[in-house]
């Protein structure tokens, strides 16, 4: 249990840095574009949580619903690195900002990810 | 003449040979699991089929170990020196190529939104800061992307199974059908690719414009291309069943 409290501190601490450096890279330079990177990312494990529920037979075997929220999932992720990108390449933000949101929103998903993981197994250890 | 020549001659009496055969192979990598240490030692008499001697030896064939059985790695219908890595991705293959059929799709898309993104903030040619952009993306750069996009959906709600499906299960029109539908969704799709190879050419290479501007000609392109691989892993994805097919059936 110990584990799992200081997971739970080491993931928040990451989380709070990924806002941090996307909240910068916003700030920085006055221009609050970056900001929908968070946004995307937050909303990138959602598909996937939806679909999963759906569409797994007897057999184990994924169906369509679950396909197409990973789907989803796969644009959204790719949307949120492509993002900032297209918009240094365009200059309406920073090369800079572009950077840091990057970073940012990759430690954001990164936690999430983690966070999925790490606590889905306990789930199906105590089943 | 000739054959009362040879039946003159007496056949000489039947001679009872006794071939004996040993071979030792050594193998010295023990990974070797068919082969291991073998000794075969053969003894044929080929006269005992004919003259059933008693004094002729009996044919003692002992084999100790198979020799005729290949290498474990060893497949008799390989061309290359060293086999290709075997890319078996077993049960998460469908997930990997969901996956990357995704991320292939955002990419061909937000690609093409980078060109349109870049025309809108458009500045002056490089050099010239008073002439104003010769070029911009207008709606006929949007065609062969939204045509690409409306074959990708036809061909993403095919039934795989309905179009490789034989003709006795169920309706055979049906198949017929489908097959014709998921024709229409290809042929939207090599229509987009075509269309935007068109679009390059027509609208900026013949014209002459910068690389700046032909930037968009290719940007179109490669959403086009990128689309029909996302379109193709997406279809390897979810044909296979199981997962010791591995074939792309259409």
């Amino acid at each position: 249990m110990a584990a799992g409290l200081r997971t739970v501190i080491l993931l928040s601490f990451v989380l709070a840095v990924g806002f941090l450096m996307i909240i910068l890279s916003c700030a920085l330079w006055h221009n609050w574009l970056p900001l929908l990177v968070a946004l995307t990312f937050i909303i990138a494990p959602l598909p996937n949580a939806i679909f999963a529920h759906c569409g797994s037979d007897e057999y184990g075997e994924t169906s369509g619903p679950v396909d197409l929220g990973r789907f989803l999932t796969s644009i959204i992720v790719v949307s949120g690195f492509a993002l900032p990108i297209i918009l240094a390449h365009s200059e309406v933000i920073d090369p800079k900002a572009c950077v840091m949101s990057i970073i940012g929103g990759g430690l954001v998903y990164g936690t999430i990810l983690a966070y999925s993981a790490a606590f889905s197994q306990e789930d199906s250890e105590y089943e | 003449m000739p054959l009362s020549n040879r039946a003159a001659y007496p056949r000489p009496p039947p001679i009872a040979i006794r071939v004996e055969t040993e071979t030792q192979v050594n193998v010295e990598d023990a990974d070797w699991n068919s082969h291991g240490s073998s000794i075969v030692s053969t003894v044929v008499s080929p006269s005992q089929a004919q003259h059933p001697l008693p004094s002729s030896p009996q044919p003692t064939s002992t084999l100790f170990s198979t020799m005729s059985l290949p290498r474990a790695n060893y497949d008799p219908r390989r061309v290359c020196l060293n086999p290709f890595p075997e890319i078996s991705l077993g049960k998460h293959r469908r997930t990997v190529g969901v996956y990357l059929a995704g991320a292939l799709f955002a990419l061909a898309n937000w690609t093409f939104l980078d060109a349109a993104v870049l025309s809108a903030h458009a500045r002056s040619p490089w050099g010239q800061p008073d002439t104003p952009p010769p070029v911009h993306v207008t709606f006929v750069d949007w065609i062969p992307g939204i045509c690409s996009l409306l074959g990708y959906m036809v061909i993403a709600l095919i039934d795989k199974d309905r179009v490789c499906g034989d003709e006795g299960f169920g309706d055979s029109r049906a198949v017929w059908r489908a097959r014709l539908i998921l024709f229409i969704g290809f042929a939207l799709m090599a229509g987009g690719l075509a269309g935007s190879v068109t679009v390059l050419i027509l609208k900026y290479i013949l014209n002459g414009y910068p690389e700046q501007f032909t930037y968009y000609g290719y940007a179109n392109v490669s959403q086009n291309v990128a689309l029909m691989l996302s379109a193709i892993v997406l279809w390897i994805a979810q044909s296979g069943s199981s997962e010791y097919e591995y074939n792309l059936t259409l």
